[in-house]
């Protein structure tokens, strides 16, 4: 697919290199996310009927995996409140470099050895173990909002860039790793004009923005999964050399070296992670639920060891069996490391079609809970907006299931292609079957899990 | 040039101002414009604190405004004694009810749904203060005016071959004269003895000489039910139903849906349930045959007895109390 600069549009240039817009969004998501904290901290107990559970955990997680990833990619992380308050602590000011130099914090450089999102792979997990009461219980929502603030802030005091957003963030992870995917790519358009350019403004920063808070140098961007999508450098490049690009799905998945060994982890955490929420939350096992919930209980912490062994040791030791397989009768094949990464790469749209079917089974069944609630957010008797009587409607339930064995069908489809691409790219990884076969098991799994 | 950055500064900072400082203060100020007049009150399970607050104070004759919410489950508000309709409490919802009392005195109110095996500990109280118009007070209950010692443990080994027939004993008592009968029919003779009492005394008349041991039993099942309208049946049976089977069971042997939860072998996954023993079976003739009417009332009345048996004397009227003693007795005698 030819890719298309969508900056060559003069409104979408203007849009992206100026600063207001993106402050008006982060504005209005922070105010969101301000009504979400007070709602969760003061507003009813009730998750149903608070806004902070389903606006977050029901609106927000569908719109990220449904659509903002899919087709934005890092899209949310270009407007995300979280880490706003830190970068102000940091730069000194709220709309743009240039009012004086007043950067705080110690600004030290983030540890060579933790360059990579295992931190980011245990927030995940983290949160996962205790996600039965998070996505119920408005107040820890709220708590967890300010926690993951009150961490960015402290890394922002320490570390240079966004420090949080690249290392520690337990959704910044798989927003990257997933944005492989996405048909919406930031990258320079000359590499002899980059190469040429002495200072390096885009990852320095000029009088127009900042050098890059994600810590990379868009002159070497080749994958989507570390640029945070900030538009800094859009408008720190002095020679326009930064495009926005539509190309086609998946593009960043079969290039050489995408995925890294964290991320060949991530990936297998996120497959198992949908397998088993969906086991949980959606699941008839009323006793895996009661175990997910009651924190702290012999039965949680066997749920809690049992999630931990499938996600680190069980599913990545079948996926290593399977790339294992493929390089059995080669007399060429390439380190199991090496093929394991390459591979992993195939879990990616499988991860992403169990995340999009989840989230689809939730969405269409509670979506009609986000009338009430923007009405009467705090679940204290208002109307705001004269819906606050709205029942609970669930929506297209007679197609839901369709549309979920369509988003694993998409993901299984995906996966295939990219096992296949990547054994036709190298030579050494010649033997794809055994992975599409882990990709089709996994998939009947999950239908057997979402769909019955 | 840095003039004008300075400036397009101050403006991002008042726009962002306004968000951080606009909506806290914004929601403050809808809460206090959108507080109607009322005290919210809310429901959670007992396990988590039951009715907040659990006491309310009010006035004769004056309106007592009340919202409710519930925090967790649906649950349901009524008092107890008073004739009022149930209000259900539904997650995060408001619910409102006016309330006027035309008496002093002390309302229990209390949850109508079976939110957790704790239900009935879902209390709160409503202290209602002013001049009463009512001289007369409530006549004690029979154990109390009898002295009965409820927490007796007892037993008898009177027990009939087969379950009473009411229907047999009405036969039987065709062919007795109402004269002979008469000190057995007396209301409050038939609700201070126990069947075997009541049976023991009629084998001794002259004029059951001729019945066997069985057919006596049948006459006490009829004597039994000699009081109960088909209206009070219905209604003991739909107040059974509602308060008792949960634990009691439908068929009254004890076994109802939260009646594990209150054996030896669950005590502990409550603070409520400590030193809790099985709820009574009913249909067992050694302990049924062997107290009074008196006696269930007053174990209903006062709760307890190592149970886990609530207290049904400030939820019950008089007449909602005898309708279901008058149930429970059909555990007992057959049709």
């Amino acid at each position: 697919m030819i890719k298309r600069n969508l900056l060559s549009n003069p409104f979408i240039k203007i849009g992206l290199t100026s600063r207001w817009p993106q402050l008006i969004g982060r504005g209005a998501a922070l105010g969101v996310f301000i009504v979400v904290i007070i709602s969760g901290l003061f507003g009813t107990p009730v998750g149903n009927r608070n806004l902070s559970i389903v606006l977050i955990w029901i609106a927000w997680w569908a719109a990220l995996i449904l659509i903002l990833v899919p087709f934005l990619g890092r899209g949310w992380c270009s407007i995300c409140p979280l880490p706003l308050p830190s970068e102000w602590i940091q730069q000194g000011t709220v709309l743009g470099p240039g009012t004086g130099n007043t950067r705080f914090g110690k600004n030290w450089k983030w540890p060579k050895k933790l360059r990579n999102i295992w931190l980011q792979n245990g927030s995940f997990a983290m949160m996962a173990l205790f996600s039965a009461v998070i996505l119920t219980k408005p107040a820890v929502t709220a708590w967890l909002l300010l926690g993951m603030i009150g961490a960015a802030i402290t890394m922002s005091l320490l570390f240079e860039r966004r420090a949080f957003c690249r290392y520690l963030c337990p959704v910044g992870g798989f927003i990257g790793l997933y944005s492989l995917i996405s048909p919406v790519e930031l990258r320079i358009i000359e590499q002899d004009v980059c190469r040429d350019h002495q200072t390096k403004t885009c990852y320095t920063g000029n009088e127009n923005g900042y050098g890059c808070p994600w810590n990379v140098y868009p002159g070497a961007l080749k994958l989507n999964t570390k640029c945070g999508a900030c538009f800094e450098c859009l408008r720190t490049c002095p020679h326009d050399n930064i495009a926005i690009n539509i190309r086609g799905f998946g593009a960043d998945l079969t290039k050489p070296g995408a995925v890294k060994i964290d991320e060949s982890f991530k990936a297998i955490l996120m497959l198992g992670s949908a397998a088993i929420y969906s086991a949980v939350m959606l699941g008839p096992w009323g006793e895996l639920k009661s175990a997910a919930f009651s924190i702290g209980s012999g039965a949680w912490w066997i749920f809690a060891g049992s999630f931990l062994v499938i996600n680190f040791i069980l599913l990545p030791a079948l996926f290593y069996f399977a790339v294992k397989i493929t390089q059995s009768g080669s007399s060429s094949s390439p380190p199991i490391k090496y093929a394991f990464k390459a591979f992993s790469a195939s879990l990616i749209p499988l991860g992403l079609g169990a995340w999009a079917a989840f989230s689809l089974s939730f969405i269409f069944t509670n979506g009609s809970y986000l009338w009430g609630v923007l009405s009467d957010p705090l679940g204290v008797g208002w109307n705001l907006l004269g819906t606050a009587g709205a029942t609970w409607t669930p929506y297209l339930s007679g197609v839901t299931p369709t549309l979920e064995m369509a988003a694993l069908v998409l993901g299984l489809i995906g996966a295939g292609q990219t096992a296949m691409r990547i054994s036709n790219q190298d030579q050494k990884l010649a033997q794809p079957w055994p992975i599409l076969l882990f990709c089709f098991g996994v998939t009947v799994g999950l239908l057997w899990l979402l769909v019955g | 040039m840095a003039s004008s950055r300075i400036k397009k500064e101050i403006l991002a900072r008042f726009f962002l101002g306004i968000i951080i400082l606009g909506i806290p203060l914004g929601i403050m100020i809808r809460g206090q414009i959108s507080s109607e007049p009322g005290l919210l009150v809310q429901a959670s399970i007992p396990e988590d604190g039951g009715w907040n607050p659990g006491t309310i104070k009010a006035k004769v004759g004056q309106p007592l405004n009340l919202q409710f919410t519930s925090l967790d489950v649906v649950h349901g508000f009524s008092i107890g004694i008073l004739d009022l309709p149930e209000i259900d409490v539904f997650p995060g919802e408001i619910t409102r009810t006016n309330l006027v009392f035309s008496e002093p005195g002390r309302y229990v109110y209390y949850c109508t749904r079976w939110c957790s095996p704790n239900h009935w500990r879902m209390r709160g109280t409503i202290i209602v203060e002013g001049e009463s118009r009512v001289e007369q007070k409530p006549d004690p209950p029979l154990y109390v005016v009898m002295g009965i010692d409820i927490d007796q443990d007892r037993q008898t080994n009177l027990i009939p071959e087969a379950t009473p027939s009411l229907k047999a004993g009405k036969e039987i008592m065709t062919g007795i004269s109402r004269q002979k009968l008469e000190p057995y029919l007396d209301l409050s003779y038939l609700r201070t003895h126990s069947p075997s009492e009541v049976w023991f005394s009629l084998s001794e008349e002259e004029f059951t000489g001729d019945l066997s041991d069985q057919e006596i039993w049948n006459l006490v099942a009829a004597l039994w039910n000699s009081n109960v309208t088909p209206e009070s049946s219905l209604a003991g049976q739909q107040l059974y139903d509602q308060n008792c089977t949960a634990c009691h069971g439908a068929d009254g042997s004890g076994a109802g849906i939260f009646a594990q939860k209150y054996s030896p072998g669950e005590i502990g996954s409550s603070n409520l349930l400590q030193d809790i023993t099985s709820p009574a079976d009913f249909t067992n003739p050694e302990s049924m045959l062997a107290v009074s009417s008196a006696i269930l009332e007053g174990k209903m009345l006062r709760g307890g007895m190592g149970t886990g048996m609530p207290n049904f004397g400030p939820i019950f009227s008089s007449s909602e109390i005898w309708s279901i003693i008058d149930y429970i007795w059909t555990f007992q005698f057959t049709d």
